[in-house]
């Protein structure tokens, strides 16, 4: 911690929260005043309790344990293997928790996709009474330090990225990227998204595994840092970071003991992808995340995942309770042949990029993405800035050229949310309403309110501010 | 010559960003070279080949960022790695298209700046989030609102002690730190006095007469009017008399204090003797014991002259109006005030019925609409409805000079006093204006200026609150 200001010896440097004449008598003084552009607070009295000693430090715990995350892309390997919990029976899933009657179409498509991949469900009609039937276990990926977007559908077959934190020694998990158009992730689940998965599972899997074990791993908190500086926030624009990742892997690719063809065929799906990145900087934030959570006290957001159905968050301080609301629509551009009432409720989890400071939070350096949602470059300034608004801190390791390299707003604080009432904005792409049609644009959206009102009734509930004298 | 260098593991920076730093970073004096680079096979060529990379030092990874400085000496070198860190690590957030948009919380405001004091004037159901907000981000503050409850006030005071930070407040009109007021403040010498008040209109009052008297202020440091209730235990007054005490430039100190608990002051009066500078204390109304050491005194004039006396300075006498008593009518003092510290002072000087007085400051006047310091609107409709009272013959008045405080305040009064000895004339009565104006020639409103509009309008113009009692009194004929 600073020292403490020495009020009678340091020059006065004040923060006013009043009325401007009071910030102008300093002025004119000769003493900086940085004015608040003040509103009343919703709830004051309960945000006010909850700021404290206790909530500082714990918030501070928190933020330090996701600043120093140092992720290192490790491995590819069959989640049966790998991800924890994980059962031949078991269907992981976006979100929050959800029971089958209630998933949206693309859910539903991408776990019948998944269901007839994994040969538990010979067609369509057979996959949905599985489901219906309780004879699939479904959990959320978040459950099982795993990270899937939109849909994602994860089960035991599928190659998951392996991702280390070197600093707090834990992993995480999430699928490989499929690329655009029909996939799975999407809700499609037609033959040929299935014959992909399958070559997945038989080559691509094992052939970046092999690769990534040979290299020796590959530094993420180093490459989204070196991505972030060229132009991407790694949820909806990865192009940088995708090359990047190529670049690093392609030498042990191109040495692997596999058919000419077949590494020339890795190599130009992986070129073709410009989402590759994507699973990757979720695993890499989901890894930065977890450590943070879990700590007592803390008011920072450690998840924000949506299932199709609800948007749900959950809280370091308190535990692994989700605080849900229903997901809202995204705002954006579609591709052609679709329109606004095509598109499905927020779905995903790729929200972990924004709750890691990257993604929406990190749009002001993402000029291209900019423009696929539809603003300008001085919008999308704006969003990073407001961002910083509800964050604890800033990243040491994603720093932004067009702020002069300030760090990314990093670490979603409750208490700053629910008292400006700006939400974490999220940039995402759009899923078709109906199961197996797929993508049909990309906008943004925002995390909706409730969700972190109700987290702060239950953080006051939990007795974790000030108790009232 | 001196080589000494560093490592920051995982830290990746573009190339341009590292060659500003180092460049910015060789401008120090005595600083020769400077190396920033990332641990890339070329980036520890480029070390080698400059002879910058110590041999025990060791290579580290393409994600780690070596530093190396050679200087003059290891300090100088070692401010220099300090510096590339600040570099690095500085907000420099210009914005190229807009400006950043305005903090919306103080949280934020105070993020990222060296901001070391909180101004907090919004209403007090919200006032309580903003100053924990401050104390969260290790700033003192100043807490201007009122309707803060006193279970708050606790809490927030004792949090900042244990944070060794002070909060000035609830319901803080002034302070004056290091010569920066704070709030409704004026403009008064820098000297030897520091000055500990529940009271803002009376701090005023005193530093406006330290000024006037010769002498100057170190610093003056409001508490809040409820700082020495018993609950809250002077925790502000404590600490403040603490800091005052080991400050060089105070060299005497004053306490002003409106009606505390014996107990309270007890504690207060000892903790100021303790700091072995001369003490001088005047706590209105309050007629407990006093530790010896302790110069008490009863009015805010008295505390003024008797500190700057204390403190060696040689005092200069006020000016005293010609022809106080003669003329003016036997009656009843109307006194109507915007400082409620000045109005107990001056009610207790003129004494009970028939003499009546208004503190227009006080909370039921000022819930939801401006201080009467700032806003002079009801009170005017106050002075006008005196001239039509048939048993008021003297009219007593304050006006509050200063930052924060009514651009002309006696421009703003001059209306409603002419038509109040109007409406007096009409009914066949003399009513009699007898004023003091707080605050100095340094003030943006100047005090001449505002005087010489007084007396041009035959008000009687006193240069203290107490004077200005007196004078009401003796010519009303109370005593």
């Amino acid at each position: 911690m600073a020292p403490e200001p020495d009020l009678l010896r340091d020059p006065l440097v004040a923060v006013v929260a009043g009325p401007e004449l009071f910030a102008a008598a300093l002025v004119a003084q000769g003493v900086p005043a940085r004015r608040v552009d003040w509103q009343p607070a919703a709830q004051a009295g309960a945000l006010a309790s909850l700021w404290c000693e206790a909530v500082d430090a714990a918030n501070r715990v928190a933020l330090d344990r996701v600043l120093a995350a140092h992720q290192i892309l490790v491995d590819v390997r069959p989640a049966m293997e790998v991800v924890p919990g994980m059962t031949r029976d078991t269907v992981l899933h976006a979100g929050p928790p959800i029971a089958w009657e209630r998933m949206s179409g693309p859910m539903r498509g991408a776990i019948v996709g998944a269901l007839m991949y994994e040969g538990l469900a010979r067609d369509n009609d057979d996959a949905e009474r599985l489901a219906a039937s309780g004879g699939v276990r479904f959990d959320p990926c978040h459950h099982h330090a795993a990270v899937g977007p939109m849909a994602g559908a994860t089960t035991a077959s599928m190659p998951v990225l392996v991702v280390e934190n070197r600093f707090a020694g834990n992993r995480a998990y999430s699928t490989l990227n499929e690329g655009l158009g029909k996939v799975l992730r999407y809700g499609a689940n037609s033959p040929d998204v299935i014959e992909r998965l399958r070559w997945f599972r038989d080559v691509v899997g094992p052939a970046l595994g092999e690769a990534l074990r040979r290299s020796g791993g590959v530094d993420l908190r180093a490459l989204i840092g070196q991505a972030v500086q060229m132009g991407d926030e790694c949820h909806n624009r990865n192009r940088a970071a995708s090359a990047l990742l190529i670049k690093a892997l392609a030498p042990e690719i191109a040495a692997l003991e596999l058919p000419g063809k077949e590494r020339r065929r890795i190599l130009a799906f992986a070129a073709s992808n410009e989402h590759l990145f994507l699973n990757v900087a979720m695993a890499a934030c989901k890894a930065a995340l977890d450590p943070a959570h879990g700590v007592a006290g803390s008011t920072l957001v450690t998840t924000m995942a949506r299932n199709g159905t609800d948007f749900g968050i959950r809280v370091s301080g308190l535990g692994d309770r989700w605080f849900t609301a229903p997901a809202e629509t995204p705002r954006g551009l579609y591709f052609p042949g679709f329109a606004a009432g095509d598109a499905n409720p927020d779905i995903g989890d790729s929200a972990i990029t924004e709750t890691g400071g990257l993604g929406g939070f990190a749009m002001g350096g993402a000029p291209a993405i900019v423009q696929f949602v539809g603003g300008t470059p001085a919008e999308a300034l704006e969003y990073t800035r407001r961002m910083y608004e509800i964050t604890a801190g800033e990243s040491t390791a994603y720093r932004l050229p067009t702020l002069d390299f300030r760090g990314t707003p990093t670490g979603i604080d409750v208490r700053l949310v629910v008292q400006t009432g700006i939400l974490p904005q999220i940039t995402t792409g759009m899923a078709h309403r109906e199961a197996g049609v797929g993508q049909v644009g990309a906008g943004i959206v925002n995390a909706p309110r409730a969700c972190f009102e109700r987290a702060l009734e239950a953080l006051v509930q939990a007795g974790i501010g000030r108790s009232a004298a | 010559m001196h080589l000494s260098w560093k490592i920051r593991p995982n830290s990746y920076f573009d190339s341009i960003d590292l060659m500003r730093v180092a460049e910015q970073t060789r401008q120090l004096a005595g600083v020769i070279e400077v190396a920033v680079v990332m641990g890339t096979p070329t980036g520890r060529a480029m070390l080698a080949e400059a002879a910058m990379w110590p041999a025990e030092a060791p290579e580290g990874t393409p994600s780690d960022l070596l530093v190396a400085v050679r200087a003059s000496g290891e300090v100088v070198a070692r401010h220099a790695l300090a510096r590339v860190d600040d570099l690095l690590s500085a907000g420099r957030d210009a914005g190229p298209a807009r400006a950043a948009p305005a903090p919306r919380t103080t949280a934020s405001a105070a993020r990222g700046g060296a901001a070391n004091v909180a101004l907090v004037a919004v209403p007090g159901d919200y006032a309580v989030l903003d100053a924990h907000q401050a104390l969260s981000s290790g700033l003192h503050v100043f807490l201007f609102s009122d309707g803060v409850s006193l279970d708050d006030e606790i809490a927030l005071k004792r949090r900042a002690r244990e944070r060794g930070l002070l909060v000035m407040g609830p319901e803080c009109g002034t302070a004056i730190i290091n010569g920066v007021g704070l709030g409704f403040a004026n403009r008064v010498r820098r000297g030897p006095i520091g000055i500990v008040g529940a009271s803002g209109t009376g701090i005023q009052e005193v530093t406006s007469l330290v000024h006037r008297l010769g002498g100057g202020v170190s610093h003056a440091i409001g508490t809040g009017g409820r700082d020495l209730h018993a609950a809250v235990g002077g925790i502000t007054t404590l600490q403040s008399l603490a800091r005052l005490a080991a400050d060089e430039s105070t060299r005497a100190l004053l306490i002003v204090s409106k009606p505390a608990s014996p107990a309270v002051a007890d504690v207060v009066l000892r903790a100021a003797v303790e700091a072995k500078k001369p003490v001088v204390a005047c706590l209105l109304g309050y007629d407990g014991r006093v530790p010896g050491g302790v110069h008490a005194v009863t009015t805010l004039e008295a505390a003024a002259a008797t500190a700057v006396s204390l403190a060696g300075g040689a005092v200069v006498e006020l000016e005293r109006p010609a022809g106080v008593t003669r003329g003016g009518a036997r009656g009843a003092v109307r006194g109507l005030y915007a400082g409620g510290t000045l109005c107990d002072e001056a009610r207790r000087i003129v004494g009970g019925a028939p003499h009546g007085f208004v503190d227009f400051g006080a909370e039921e006047f000022t819930r939801g609409r401006p201080h009467p310091i700032i806003d002079p609107s009801r009170r005017n409709t106050a002075i006008v409805e005196a001239g039509d009272d048939p048993t008021v013959s003297v009219l007593l008045l304050d006006l509050i000079l200063g930052d924060c405080a009514h651009p002309d305040p006696a421009a703003a009064v001059t209306p409603a006093l002419a038509e109040a000895r109007e409406r007096a004339r009409r009914g066949g009565r003399t009513l009699t204006v007898v004023a003091h104006v707080v605050g100095t020639d340094d003030d943006p409103q100047g005090l001449g200026r505002q005087e010489k509009t007084l007396r041009d309008l035959g008000a009687l113009v006193c240069a203290s609150n107490r004077r200005a009692a007196e004078t009401a009194r003796a010519i009303a004929g109370g005593a």
